[in-house]
Formats: structure tokens, C-alpha cells, sequence
């Protein structure tokens, strides 16, 4: 799954640190979201996106072809 | 749980940086050292009831300063251990049946507890890398 969770981030200047922080998780879970490794919970997508300052989870978690034939 | 805090066994930055407080650092100190206390006492049973619940109790906290990702790695790691060890169990176990006709529980269990860590810990190490 691609995301935008880096730029909307460095647009707020906010670190991964203080996102982490934020979102009540670790900075290594941070980047392995901003690098596509890992799908979030709804939850956790959801905070994110509240954090960043978007109003829908599509601004930020972006859904991929190859996402809908991943068994979940 | 009641005497461990979260906080305590807050985990640092790196894999293998686990980042304990002193506090952290006095209660796993405080639980092993219940071991040789044990061998001492008579009361070996409740020692070990002792050190078992304590055992359990910082496992428990330090679950809870996992985020959802870390609890994903975690579950998947443990499950690996247990079937590792579980073969473990049931191969060593046979081949010493086979050349000894008995079991040596002293070897079995440190083989059971080596494969174990060793699974445990390349399994977070090949989940983080990837995941």
C-alpha cells in the first residue's frame, strides 16, 4: 500500500518521532508505513489520518491493484 | 498485572535495543535471582510459583508497550517457537531413545530452549526487515 504519510508530514514539520508519538506507536512502525511495508489497522489509519490533518484515509493510505489480491 | 509497569521495558530504537529503566532492570534482576534463592530454600515450590507469576507479570507488561505491528511480530514469532521447539522436543527426544534408551532432560531442555531463541529471533529479525 503507497502513502503520503511523509509529505503531509513534512508539510505539518512534524517528525516521525513526534507522529509516532502521536498515533501511540513506535517510529519503526512509522517508517515501515511510510515506506509501504506495513498495512495499518483501520484504527491506526484512522489516527494517522486525523493527525496528519486530513479528512478522509484515502488522502493519505492510497489502495493499489496489487492490494486487492493480497489475501487478508 | 500489578507490580511491573509498561514503562519500565519501554523498547528503544534497533532491534536488539530493549531500552529498560533501572527500574526494569532491578525487577528482572530481583525475578532471576529467585532461581538460586530457590535451590536454597526448601521452600522451593513457592519460589518458583514466585518467580513463574513475576516471569509472567513483565512479559505482560512489556506486551503492553507493544504497538499493533510489534504484538503482529511478536504473535508470529511465538507461534514459530512453539512448533520449533515442539519438533525439537519430539526429535531429540527419539534419537536419544534410539542411542541411550532414555531421554537426558538436562540436554533436551537446553536444545528445546537454544532452537527456541534461535527461531524466535530470526523470525523478528526476517518479519522487521520485511514488514
Amino acid at each position: 500500500m503507497k502513502t503520503k504519510i511523509k509529505e503531509h508530514r513534512k508539510e505539518l514539520k512534524m517528525t516521525q518521532e513526534e507522529l509516532a508519538e502521536a498515533v501511540n506507536v513506535t517510529r519503526q512502525t512509522i517508517i515501515a508505513l511510510e515506506q509501504g511495508r506495513y498495512n495499518p489497522s483501520l484504527i491506526l489509519a484512522y489516527k494517522v489520518t486525523k493527525t496528519l490533518k486530513k479528512d478522509h484515509i484515502e488522502d493519505i493510505f492510497l489502495l493499489e491493484n496489487e492490494d486487492l489480491n493480497t489475501k487478508t | 498485572m500489578v507490580i511491573a509497569r509498561p514503562e519500565w521495558f519501554k523498547k528503544g530504537k534497533g532491534t536488539f535495543n530493549f531500552g529498560m529503566t533501572w527500574q526494569g532492570a532491578v525487577y528482572l534482576l530481583a525475578t532471576l535471582s529467585l532461581i538460586f534463592i530457590g535451590m536454597m530454600l526448601i521452600t522451593t515450590l513457592t519460589i518458583g510459583g514466585l518467580f513463574l507469576f513475576l516471569i509472567i507479570d513483565a512479559q505482560y507488561a512489556s506486551l503492553k508497550t507493544m504497538d499493533e505491528r510489534e504484538h503482529l511480530h511478536y504473535s508470529i514469532a511465538m507461534r514459530n517457537m512453539a512448533w520449533g521447539m515442539i519438533v525439537t522436543i519430539v526429535m531429540v527426544s527419539l534419537v536419544m531413545l534410539n542411542f541411550n534408551d532414555e531421554v537426558n532432560l538436562g540436554v533436551l531442555i537446553v536444545a528445546v530452549g537454544l532452537v527456541g531463541f534461535i527461531i524466535n529471533v530470526t523470525t523478528r529479525y526476517k518479519l522487521e526487515k520485511s514488514n
